[in-house]
């Protein structure tokens, strides 16, 4: 590496972590060691939680001891351990460097848990985004200002360049995106990519349209505006399910139609419903189905 | 002969026998890979019992799984049959054999989301070190730490020894994360004149994420439905992953414990597994849960449904 980027960079670690390789134990009422940026994580009876974080390089982690019973959080490698938190007191780590680390509780080892440290992180939106309208997506970074950070969705297709963003004096940085569909996106900079995070477009429809046979059920499915690639999900309301069941998932075709066959059931409400990519986040819904069996005509009588 | 050197040959003798192939004894191929899946812990977004709601961004976890594969791992295949009662992906596919059968498992890495190595470590069959799976700096091979997009195939036998049901599980540097997702399934092996079960139900109790689970899933109608008939020889594959005990109980039944004790519930640790088999003749809807009552409200409970004949 070239001496001055060296130079450039340490410096920037330095402003950017004031409390790199420190740990503090705070106890109740004080004012404690941390920064206050980073994730707090509340230490429970039995578990942490939560038991996975995100921060940055350099971030202040807290956990606050939330339960009557004593615990530790001590680092599986040994890097440092908060002794024994009683209840209302909290510990605080900074982590240098990416990578995951696990800590644990020495009194209760079943319990653990995991800091995930990145150099770019985005902010998971708070709010649905508009089709065709500019939405704001913002990160933070442990990077010296000035710094380039490219931003890449996932619609369906695999991860593509959405946007570049530059990272300010605070560290963080704010992308300007105008989605037409709900994606996934992460930020990409330092050698480092964030996890991701979902941007929602919420303004889909789903058209549901049933053929009825004696045995089996066809349903027709169109999503509009197109969304190909996009996740439909056929949902039942089973009694021994307790609710509704996804019973098969699909993605649309490139007419933002997909096609389910089922079994015809009498008195079992269905439904679709339009679905992130995990089908299971909810972006749309069609109206309540029927996939009854079709009712034979009663004969003409002689 | 020292008597050392007699308790050597006796032990390698009667290895021998145990893994001996009768001549009936077949070789099968079962073709697995490690795939990425966002696993949804709750598919209903509810706890019936408890009353209590979730959504999907706390009940959907990004894991990896182990996937049964057409042979050449050309197309993927589900796990379990789509009327057997058990659920796809979460445990692996069942890998069946008969005491005596030679079992090749050839396993890929498909990981593209976390690309973390992966492996396959079975427990209750005979193997080479070769076919360990299990990682240790300096002395195991490819077998412990199969990278993404690489192939093993491990290379088992079912002694006389193997007869029941054991887990397999990711042994490789990503075990304690794999495990946690999810990443294990169930050997069944028969003895060789053994009768085929009717019904074959695998409970795999397990924590993930904030839930305790059965087979990844949390609470009543979430966790499999499982389902039989009066008549019907059903049986009970039964594992415990992680590090805490459970107890299995099935509501309405007994069953006959070594030893010849009758039992309606079964004491579990990490990686011990039970066969448990009766002859159904109980119509009706049952649960069946961990009786560690901190478990069963966070998830360890199943619904089982028997037919009249």
């Amino acid at each position: 590496m070239r001496p001055r980027l060296l130079i450039a960079l340490a410096a920037a670690a330095a402003l950017a972590m004031p409390l790199a390789a420190h740990a503090a134990m705070d106890m109740p009422g004080g004012g404690g060691g941390g920064s206050g940026s980073g994730p707090t994580v509340s230490i429970g009876f039995e578990a942490y939680q939560p038991s996975r974080v995100d921060a940055l390089a350099g971030e202040a982690v807290r956990w606050m001891n939330d339960s009557a019973r004593q615990h530790t959080v001590t680092a599986e490698d040994g890097a440092y351990d908060s002794g024994r938190l009683s209840l209302g007191a909290s510990f605080t780590h900074a982590y240098d460097a990416p990578g995951a680390y696990r800590y644990f509780c020495t009194l209760h080892p079943s319990m653990r848990g995991e800091v995930d440290v990145h150099r770019v992180l985005l902010v998971a939106p708070g709010a649905p985004a508009g089709a065709g309208r500019v939405y704001p997506l913002r990160g933070r970074a442990a990077l010296p200002a000035g710094a380039q950070v490219s931003i890449e969705a996932d619609s369906g297709g695999g991860y593509a360049p959405a946007a570049q963003a530059t990272v300010g004096d605070d560290g963080t940085f704010t992308a300007a995106l105008t989605p037409s569909v709900s994606a996934s996106y992460r930020a990409v900079a330092g050698g480092d990519t964030s996890p991701p995070v979902e941007v929602l477009v919420l303004d889909h429809a789903v058209r549901a349209t049933v053929v009825r046979g004696a045995r089996r059920a066809v349903v027709q499915v169109q999503v509009t505006p197109a969304a190909p690639g996009a996740t439909v999900v056929l949902q039942l309301r089973l009694r021994d399910r307790f609710g509704w069941w996804p019973l098969i998932t699909r993605r649309l075709d490139a007419a933002s139609r997909a096609r389910f066959v089922v079994g015809a059931r009498g008195g079992v409400p269905a439904r679709v419903l339009l679905t992130l990519r995990d089908g299971a986040t909810e972006l749309a819904r069609s109206p309540t189905l029927s996939v009854a069996p079709r009712q034979a005509r009663p004969r003409a009588r002689a | 002969m020292t008597v050392r050197a007699t308790l050597v040959a006796l032990l390698v003798a009667g290895a021998a026998a145990l893994a001996a192939a009768p001549a009936d004894a077949q070789t099968r191929d079962y073709w697995v890979a490690a795939v990425p899946v966002d696993w949804n812990m709750v598919p209903n977004e509810r706890d019936a019992l408890g009353g209590t709601s979730f959504t999907a961004a706390e009940t959907v976890l990004p894991t990896v799984v182990y996937r049964r594969y057409s042979p050449g791992w050309m197309h993927p295949e589900r796990n379990a049959a789509l009327d057997g009662g058990n659920q796809d992906l979460i445990p692996g596919p069942l890998l069946r054999a008969r005491a005596g059968d030679r079992i090749r498992v050839h396993f890929k890495n498909l990981d593209s989301a976390f690309r973390r190595p992966h492996s396959m470590h079975f427990h209750g069959v005979h193997y080479r070190p070769s076919s360990d799976g299990a990682y240790l700096p300096g002395f195991s091979g490819q077998d412990a730490d199969v990278a993404y997009g690489r192939t093993w195939t491990y290379r088992l036998t079912a002694g006389r020894d193997s007869v029941g049901v054991w887990p397999y599980h990711d042994h490789s540097p990503s075990m304690d994360a794999s495990i946690a997702g999810g990443m294990y399934g169930m050997l069944s092996i028969l003895g060789r004149h053994d009768p085929l079960p009717d019904r074959e139900f695998e409970v795999v109790f397990a924590p993930m994420g904030q839930f305790q689970t059965i087979d990844g899933r949390a609470f009543v109608g979430d966790t499999p439905v499982f389902r039989s008939t009066v008549g019907q020889l059903v049986q009970w594959d039964v594992m415990a992953m992680g590090s805490e005990h459970h107890t299995f109980h099935v509501h309405g039944h007994r069953w006959i414990a070594p030893g010849g004790v009758p039992r309606d519930t079964q004491s579990i640790g990490p990686a011990e597994t039970y066969r448990i088999r009766w002859r159904e003749e109980s119509p009706g809807t049952w649960l069946y849960h961990c009786h560690v009552e901190s478990h069963m409200n966070a998830g360890m409970i199943g619904i089982y449904r028997v037919k009249p004949r």
